[in-house]
């Protein structure tokens, strides 16, 4: 196990070096500069200093090496367009993106699975045709239109929340003021996640329900709803759980549309901004700390398994 | 006896009332002009509120936590003092004498003096270590010297003329006694100073929230008296449509808006539309290194073959004014329109073509030695002006036989371009916002540094020179009189329009004046908020 372990870190961690040296490489040779250097005053000469005071007049590869020197020293560097440190607004950032990812994912669970196991007890039903509807709207409608619309009719038309941000600036800073601004965002968010969760749940418990087991609780007489909650749900969950947890390293990485269009300050603002801004520090320390996690849960889960599942060993 | 009492205390409370009452009534004229409140406007990304960097964000916080020596009269736009108090021109034409407020203090107590002003031109703004955006502006001085706490000589190389409107633009003092035992690798990013900035402006700084919003509140100190906003927030709205929805519901005050989006905030009843003018102009750019931009009679042709008036009526939304040439009618002592004018004749362009050896073949386009007049005008994406005014120029040229293409690319991709060495664009349109001054020589001067058009003039060359050493105001009215008709004839750049900037203001904000709004940040302390 402990030679697994060391072998899936060396794995890791090369893998880390893979994917930002391809981002720097992607990055850097990108048209146009970073936006720091756009100003219509600079000339030639101020351009010129700029870049090498950002050390951006060195080949590629010796501004990556600089790169990872400084982050093996556990620096990430400073931003171009902030000035702090890139690790610092990372962390103001992720709290943010795990509060509405939480929220988003709790709200497409809370919806998904009451509607899918509905739909698996009568399929082909009225009720069932309406689930999938909804479902083939939620996979399909586009999270840019779908968020302005909600903003209209809920902001705009009825006036009952905000159209976006976090806080209620210049009022008490309190929990309800936060999720009241929460709630357009997490719904945009869930609402495809909702559709995704709830035809797994659906295929799922239609195939538990074919199940023996099933047969046999319900001719020993349970009734229906103890057979589709405590039978058939808890099997089909094992299926859901998966998807759930596929969609996990999302939750760090943040949404870029949704946050954008609700102006929400979280990882996918972030990158979204930092991308156009070509803030070169910015985009490798979001590059290098999302797959770090993404890397991290991976081995966490196949780690997992071992004591989930007697039958896998690692040798 | 209970009832009594009960009955007296109804009676205080009344009484209470009736006073309250009363205390509203005769505050009720002075509502007019409204206190407290918070001013909130939109900034695309996180402010650096550092103002030796760029970026818009920068600069809109920078405006209000900072001051300039000097800064410009709201109607003629002229310099006049802000942390200078007047400034006199030495017989050597190279020396500036500026005296300094005296009651100025920084926003942690401390006293603003001279030694700031030389730290933050010597330190920071010369400092070849120190990469100061604005550097073209000023440099020509070569040194300050410091006569006493509230006198400071600046020194310049040559005579430069323009020496306090460049120190009005973009060029905030900063704290010495804070920043003075900063290493120069520290004042290229001074990370400790930007979490708690210090300035001398009319707000101070209060909270960053990353991603969120920057919060500046009223100096209670400021020397030019508390504003009346208790506070103004600049909040991180990146998307345009995000920005609408706020401004519709009240969580923006201001926002600045592109002509199409006239019509829907015009029906938003609380919001009203100022049509600001500023010191700008926009253009389609000719590559005066590449053949046939050097022809002068290809470039006029060009030129009256655009209908300008028509662009500026239907995309423009004629909010705005066709230009003449590069200096603003802000610019009232030195701007003259009595220039060539270059109204739409596709008749004539077709004739100078014609006789710049361009002629048609058999497909309709036009050749010169079996060459096609082939011509590609770069825009950048996103501007919706911008975009469609490169598209009706294609149309135009098109139809006195160019074989004209549009290539639209993102704005950091075209500015390398047009900045690479040598320039590889043909023509391509796009604005300056430049200092309220006259002096257009880093623009168009041969060795100009800013002269991305490659163009070259000895003529020009020698009036701009002539115009920035020359301090009578009568005198240099003159020389760039000449220079505006000479460049007009010559038609260096198509000059499109002056357009105004339309900014989307909820009517309860009083006292905004109608200026852009990065220079309308500049007199916030009459802003007020209303009911």
């Amino acid at each position: 196990m402990s030679r697994y372990l060391l072998r899936r870190l060396l794995h890791t961690v090369v893998l880390l070096l893979v994917v930002t040296v391809v981002v720097f490489a992607l990055v850097t040779q990108a048209p146009g500069g970073p936006s720091i250097l756009l100003d219509r005053n600079m000339g030639p000469e101020e351009l010129a200093r700029m870049r090498a005071l950002l050390g951006l007049d060195q080949p590629v590869h010796v501004q990556y090496a600089r790169w990872l020197a400084q982050v093996l020293q556990g620096n990430l560097g400073v931003s171009y367009q902030a000035g702090l440190p890139v690790l610092e607004i990372i962390l103001q950032m992720l709290p943010n993106t795990l509060l509405l990812s939480a929220a988003s994912l709790a709200l497409a669970l809370a919806v998904a699975i009451p509607a899918g196991v509905v739909s698996a007890a009568r399929p082909y039903s009225a009720v069932d045709h309406a689930v999938t509807t909804l479902c083939f709207f939620g996979i399909s409608v586009p999270t840019f239109w779908y968020g302005l619309m909600l903003i209209v009719l809920f902001s705009i038309v009825l006036g009952w929340l905000p159209p976006g941000g976090m806080h209620t600036l210049g009022g008490e800073r309190s929990a309800v003021d936060v999720a009241r601004h929460l709630i357009l965002p997490a719904v945009v968010l869930g609402t495809a996640n909702m559709a995704l969760f709830a035809r797994y749940t659906r295929s799922a418990t239609m195939a538990v329900l074919r199940q023996d087991y099933v047969r046999t609780a319900r001719s020993k007489g349970l009734p229906e709803r103890s057979v589709l909650y405590r039978h058939a749900l808890r099997n089909a969950l094992l299926t859901v759980v998966t998807v759930v947890g596929l969609q996990l390293p999302r939750l760090v990485g943040g949404a870029a549309i949704t946050e954008t269009v609700f102006a929400w300050p979280g990882m996918g603002s972030l990158a979204v901004r930092a991308a156009f801004e070509r803030d070169y520090p910015m985009i490798m320390g979001i590059t290098l700390v999302i797959s770090a996690v993404v890397a991290a849960s991976t081995l966490l889960v196949d780690v997992l398994y071992v004591y989930l599942d007697p039958r896998i060993r690692y040798d | 006896m209970q009832q009594i009492h009960r009955g007296v205390r109804r009676l205080a409370s009344l009484a209470a009332a009736v006073v309250v009452l009363a205390v509203a009534g005769s505050a009720l004229p002075v509502a007019a002009q409204a206190r407290g409140g918070t001013f909130t406007l939109p900034i695309i990304d996180n402010a650096r509120m550092w103002p030796i960097v760029g970026g818009l964000p920068n600069i809109l916080v920078n405006k209000v936590l900072y001051s300039t020596l000097v800064k410009y009269d709201l109607n003629n736009w002229q310099p006049v003092g802000d942390l200078a108090e007047r400034w006199t021109l030495g017989e050597d034409k190279l020396t500036w004498t500026f005296t300094l407020r005296r009651n100025v203090t920084w926003h942690d107590g401390q006293p603003f003096t001279a030694r700031d002003v030389k730290f933050t031109i010597e330190r920071l703004w010369l400092n070849p270590q120190v990469p100061f955006f604005q550097r073209g502006n000023v440099s020509e001085i070569s040194r300050v010297d410091i006569v006493d706490d509230y006198t400071v000589r600046i020194v310049t190389k040559t005579p430069f003329a323009t020496l306090p409107v460049m120190l009005g633009y973009l060029a905030n003092i900063l704290p010495e006694h804070i920043l003075g035992r900063y290493t120069a690798d520290q004042l290229r990013n001074p990370v400790e100073f930007l979490r708690n900035p210090i300035g001398t402006g009319p707000f101070r700084f209060a909270e960053a929230v990353l991603g969120s919003h920057v919060r500046l509140v009223a100096y209670d100190r400021y020397f030019g008296g508390r504003p009346r906003l208790d506070a103004i927030v600049f909040r991180v709205v990146a998307d345009l449509e995000q920005q609408l929805a706020q401004l519709q519901t009240g969580q923006l005050d201001l926002m600045i808006i592109e002509p199409h989006q006239l019509s829907l905030v015009q029906r938003m009843p609380h919001i009203q539309v100022i049509d600001a003018p500023q010191v700008n102009y926009t253009f389609v750019a000719f590559n005066h290194r590449l053949e046939p931009f050097g022809d002068r009679k290809v470039r006029q042709a060009l030129t009256h073959a655009v209908d300008r008036k028509a662009i500026l009526d239907k995309i423009y939304q004629g909010k705005g004014r066709l230009a003449t040439g590069p200096i603003n009618p802000l610019i009232s002592w030195a701007y003259t329109d009595k220039v060539h004018q270059f109204p739409y004749n596709p008749e004539l362009a077709n004739r100078l073509l014609e006789e710049a050896g361009w002629t048609r073949g058999p497909d309709g386009i036009r050749r010169k030695g079996g060459q096609p007049l082939k011509i590609t005008i770069d825009v950048d994406r996103g501007n919706p002006v911008r975009e469609q005014t490169a598209v009706v120029t294609r149309q135009y040229w098109r139809d006195v036989g160019v074989d004209a293409d549009v290539r639209v690319s993102e704005f950091n991709a075209l500015l390398s371009r047009i900045r690479s060495r040598p320039n590889p664009l043909q023509t391509w349109t796009l604005w300056y916002i430049t200092p309220p001054e006259a002096d257009i020589l880093a623009y168009y001067h041969s060795q100009g540094t800013l002269n991305e058009f490659g163009y070259a003039n000895p003529e020009l060359d020698r009036l701009l020179e002539a115009g920035r050493a020359t301090f009578d105001l009568k005198e240099r009215a003159k020389i760039y009189h000449q220079a505006q008709k000479f460049m007009a004839w010559d038609a260096p750049v198509i000059f499109l329009v002056y357009p105004h900037e339309l900014q989307a203001l909820n009517r309860r904000v009083q006292g905004w004046v109608k200026m852009g709004y990065r220079d309308a940040l500049t007199h916030m302390t009459n802003v007020s908020i209303g009911r």
